[in-house]
């Protein structure tokens, strides 16, 4: 596993110098890993918005009430998309039941969600390092000069992501995913950025955010 | 109302039994015209006979179990028919049909009306179609290789994995995931009886959540289509601005009855009222406290004559509103606890000489009869108990008040009618009746299997959706306590396998 | 084009704005079915279903009657004279009341400005019709009792004139059987109504970037969406979907789980 985020940190070292690049293309993996089995009796539910902020909130420490405002006053869930996600609100708008098929905006208000909590936090990790959950200054030296993310910190992070939205550790494959992704986000900025550091863990956070496994279970 | 959304499955039966109807009155001998009359009451004989069917999982069959278009028969259907009285006068009466049709559905158990291998009767308990060759019974079983992977992987496919159970159970009653650190402990229990044990644990603790048991939480919403709020006519407290009646006593009670280890049948026989003094804390309110209520939120109907949820004010506020025969109300009534919608032909019981048509609406016209047969003797129980005219109050003379504008007969009303096929004197009975059937059982076992599982019971889960609503009914097993059959609910392979 | 559009991409393929872009995703291959659809979405027909439940009758607004014009006036729903205004091809009542028949509620109705704006632009349609039951009675009234193999009005203008928008047939009202889905299941999915039950927030979900403080570039987030979807929930292979199809129990799957339709849940407290 070190070779091969030692060959990915090249990489992205390499495209670091580059003025203009194409967009760098991600790593094939060889298919090493078994196919799953799939499900005789396939069957999963969504979340629902509230029980989908309800995690998020516990798990990166932003208080409920907090977490995700539209125009910075309506909650996402209580207020904006409420029935799209997923709820009920009977005695006004006559919903009874959850919607039977989802709306053509229930994906995108997901993404919506996943984007506001996501950039919350990291605005909130920059702004307070100590309290810290999922953008750690690590990689930057303590003489203050900012240098390029090194493994120990992209693993971390990495880990910190998943083990706070999705409440497990990644594989192998998983991290080296998410480090090779770091080359697209840098995108010809220099990637010893602290902006650009921040943009990875925001859209990292994002992807893992509104993926099937954290949306559904 | 349980929300109506096309089904595939039974389109796809149409045309494929129309092929086989085809089929079958091409053979020698078929006829090739069929004559045919409605029999509304065949859907509950049919469960009568086979109420372990899937089918059968509301209490009712569905037409496509024997036709195509009704009255047009599937090939299911001509094998019955051909046996169905044979040498009686045709049309049949609905009472020969009724009569008859146990025996006809004997003889053809054995046979194969799609010629798919499958036995007519093996199809009806395994909920797949008798006319469709298509539609067979499958196992849900893995190969052996795939359930020594599927055992290795993060979730188990194969079976029940307590893991997955345990992290669903989480979700669905206490409304977020487990913590890392208990989904990690978890996965270090060797012993499978302890894990059930901790999903059990878990699960009492969730039940007293806010999430599940508080003020607009999961059980306070599967009440909202039988309630069916309008905050423009709420009373009490948050009011809307033409203040009718309360539904909170409504959602209050139905908490209640679903909760801890209240009988649920409380839903139809209940007496008292109750409140919220905490989050998740329920009472039963005293007559005392409830006499001194303002007329605002009063619940004028005595004590010795509620029935439920199908007797409160805001019960008769929305649904009877100033009608002197509340049809509305008693199909309300019958569509949210016993799982029957007339409006869509369900639960259609005709009783003989009926509707008589009190006042004068013109229900006893042929089309309207059909429905009205049934409807109109499930109503006339609910006479006596007033709506908005009225003052939501019970009154055995209620019907007076109505000649004016129904005519004289409408005072002729009885108080007894008619609920699955039972005599009943007044609304009291009907409410025992209603609570100690089949139906009720099924309804509340399918409220909460379908919120839980997903979906309604399937094929593959008809054994154990049966044991749940069966159990519910058995003093010995669940005894009408929601919470004993939730937590066998969470155990079955229907809710734990992935 | 693909001609089946997954959600995830529809809007991204409607910010195209192209209408023949659109209509050849969506029309069948004939050219000339394609030619007509284009026309009509260059001249579309804007339909407003104004719905009115809960003892309230247009029939009572729009289509009032006099009572010298009824026989038994004061049997039926017949207003004076001088109270029914004729306006254009319609009719109008303003009144105010202390109460809704037995309903103690004040009201004040003034229909008379809403007809004299509108009224060119109107249309009331009328049914005969009947069912106690209010939710079957709305369904009733917008598909003529399955007229037209259950197609509502929405969906037959949507059909009909809409195959150059993204979304042609929106609801502003929810939970009653005005704006429920009809039973026409062989219509194409940019017909069915969508829901838009908190109108005034309803725009912002129709993207996925567009007022979020703090986020990253919108380039940055379109490619993030690109990475979820192709590293973190690649689609099934074709042999995993004839594979779930046919019941059999091999083939990848995401993390094991199919997931071809969600449902949301009942249980979302407020």
């Amino acid at each position: 596993m070190r070779k091969q985020i030692i060959s990915g940190l090249a990489a992205i070292a390499a495209l670091a110098a580059c003025a203009t690049a194409p967009e760098p293309a991600l790593p094939q993996f060889a298919a090493d890993v078994p196919a799953p089995v799939a499900s005789v009796d396939p069957r999963v539910k969504f979340k629902d918005g509230e029980r989908y902020l309800r995690d998020l909130s516990a798990n990166l420490g932003i208080p409920r009430e907090d977490i995700c405002k539209e125009l910075s006053r309506y909650d996402c869930m209580t207020d904006a998309f409420r029935i799209v996600l997923g709820g009920v609100e009977a005695p006004n708008l006559l919903v009874n039941e959850p919607i039977e098929n989802a709306a053509l905006t229930s994906p995108i208000a997901v993404d919506r969600v996943a984007l506001h909590v996501c950039s919350n936090r990291v605005r909130m990790d920059r702004e307070d390092p100590a309290e810290a959950v999922l953008f750690k200054a690590g990689a930057f030296g303590a003489d203050g000069r900012a240098r390029t993310p090194d493994a120990e910190w992209l693993n971390a992070t990495a880990d910190a992501i998943y083990g706070s939205i999705l409440m497990r550790s990644p594989s192998e494959r998983e991290i080296q995913n998410l480090a090779a992704y770091y080359t697209q986000v840098a995108d010809g900025r220099a990637a010893n950025s602290p902006d650009v550091a921040a943009d990875w863990v925001t859209l990292s956070c994002f992807a893992v955010a509104s993926s099937l496994e954290a949306v559904f279970y | 109302m349980r929300n109506w959304k096309p089904r595939p499955g039974p389109w796809l039966t149409f045309g494929l039994a129309g092929i086989a109807l085809a089929g079958a009155a091409l053979a020698p001998g078929a006829p090739l015209i069929q004559t045919a009359s409605a029999k509304p009451p065949a859907p509950m004989a049919f469960c009568h006979a086979y109420p372990e069917a899937k089918a059968c999982n509301t209490g009712f069959a569905d037409c496509v179990a024997c036709h195509t278009t009704p009255p047009a028969r599937n090939a299911f259907g001509m094998q019955i028919s051909e046996k169905l009285a044979p040498g009686v006068t045709r049309p049949l009466s609905d009472e020969d049909f009724l009569k008859y049709l146990p025996v006809a559905l004997k003889a053809v158990e054995d046979l194969d009306a799609d010629s798919d291998g499958f036995s007519n009767i093996v199809e009806i308990m395994a909920g797949t179609q008798t006319a469709d060759a298509n539609s067979v019974p499958k196992s849900l079983a893995c190969a052996a290789d795939d359930a020594s992977r599927a055992a290795g992987a993060q979730w188990n496919v194969c079976t029940f994995d307590a893991a997955y159970a345990f992290k669903k159970v989480h979700m669905d009653f206490c409304g977020r995931s487990p913590t890392r650190a208990d989904m990690d402990a978890f996965r270090t229990i060797t012993d499978e009886k302890q894990k059930l044990a901790r999903i059990s644990e878990a699960l009492d603790q969730c039940l007293d959540s806010p999430y599940w048991l508080g003020p607009n939480g999961v059980v306070w919403n599967i009440a909202n289509a039988k309630i069916r709020p309008a905050h423009a006519v709420k009373s009490g407290a948050n009011p809307g601005p033409v203040p009718l009646g309360d539904y909170d006593d409504d959602y209050n009670l139905f908490t209640w009855a679903s909760s801890d280890d209240h009988d649920v049948r409380d839903l139809l026989l209940a007496q008292y009222f109750v409140k919220r003094t905490g989050p998740v804390t329920l009472e039963q309110i005293s007559e005392e406290e409830l006499a001194k209520r303002p007329r605002g939120t009063a619940q004028p109907v005595p004590k010795d004559k509620r029935v439920g949820m199908i007797s409160t004010r805001w019960f008769g506020a929305v649904n009877t509103m100033f009608t002197s025969i509340p049809r509305t109300t008693a199909a309300q009534a019958y569509r949210s606890y016993l799982g029957f919608d007339i409006a869509r032909m369900q639960g259609l019981n005709t009783v003989p000489h009926e509707p008589k048509d009190y006042d004068i609406k013109g229900v006893g016209a042929p089309e309207c009869a059909v429905c009205h047969a049934t409807l109109d003797p499930l109503s006339y129980p609910f006479t006596r108990y007033n709506g908005i005219s009225g003052g939501y109050s019970y009154n055995d003379d209620r019907l007076k008040d109505y000649v004016r504008v129904d005519g004289p007969r409408v005072a002729e009303a009885p108080a007894g009618g008619m609920i699955l096929g039972e005599e009943v004197a007044d609304l009291l009975e009907w409410g025992k009746v209603a609570a100690n059937s089949d139906a009720f059982a099924m309804k509340v076992t399918y409220d909460y299997w379908k919120l839980l599982i997903g979906r309604e019971p399937d094929v593959n889960d008809q054994a154990e959706y049966t044991r749940m609503w069966r159990g519910l009914k058995s003093a010995t097993t669940y005894d009408y306590r929601v919470e004993k059959m939730l937590h066998d609910l969470v155990l079955t392979n229907a809710y734990g396998r992935p | 084009m693909t001609r089946h559009l997954s959600r995830r991409n529809f809007l991204r393929t409607a910010s195209l704005g192209a209408t023949g872009a659109f209509i050849a995703a969506r029309a069948p291959q004939d050219a000339f079915a394609q030619e007509v659809m284009i026309e009509r979405a260059k001249n579309p027909r804007f339909l407003i279903v104004l719905s009115s439940f809960g003892g309230a009758n247009q029939v009572d607004a729009f289509l009032s009657r006099r009572e010298s014009e009824v026989p038994n006036a004061k049997t039926l729903n017949a207003y004076p004279d001088d109270m029914v205004q004729t306006i254009g091809e319609f009719r109008a009542i303003d009144m105010k009341g202390p109460s809704i028949g037995a309903i103690p509620a004040a009201f004040t109705a003034n229909q008379s400005n809403f007809v004299r704006k509108h009224n060119n632009d109107m249309m009331v349609v009328t049914h005969t019709g009947t069912s106690v039951n209010h939710f079957v009675a709305q369904q009733r009234s917008i598909n003529g009792n399955a007229a037209w193999k259950g197609r509502t009005l929405q969906e037959a203008v949507a059909l009909t004139y809409g195959a150059g928008y993204a979304i042609p047939n929106v609801h502003l009202v929810n939970g009653t059987g005005f704006t429920e889905r009809g039973t026409d299941n062989t219509l194409p999915a940019y017909v069915y109504g969508e829901r838009a039950p908190t109108p005034n927030l309803w725009p912002l979900s129709l993207d996925g970037y567009r007022g979020i403080a703090g986020a990253p570039d919108r380039k940055l987030f379109e490619a993030a969406r690109k990475f979820r979807n192709e590293r973190l929930d690649p689609p099934p292979t074709s042999s995993a979907r004839s594979a779930a199809a046919s019941g059999s129990s091999t083939g990848p799957t995401s993390g094991a789980m199919h997931c071809a339709a969600w449902r949301p849940r009942i249980s979302s407290p407020s």
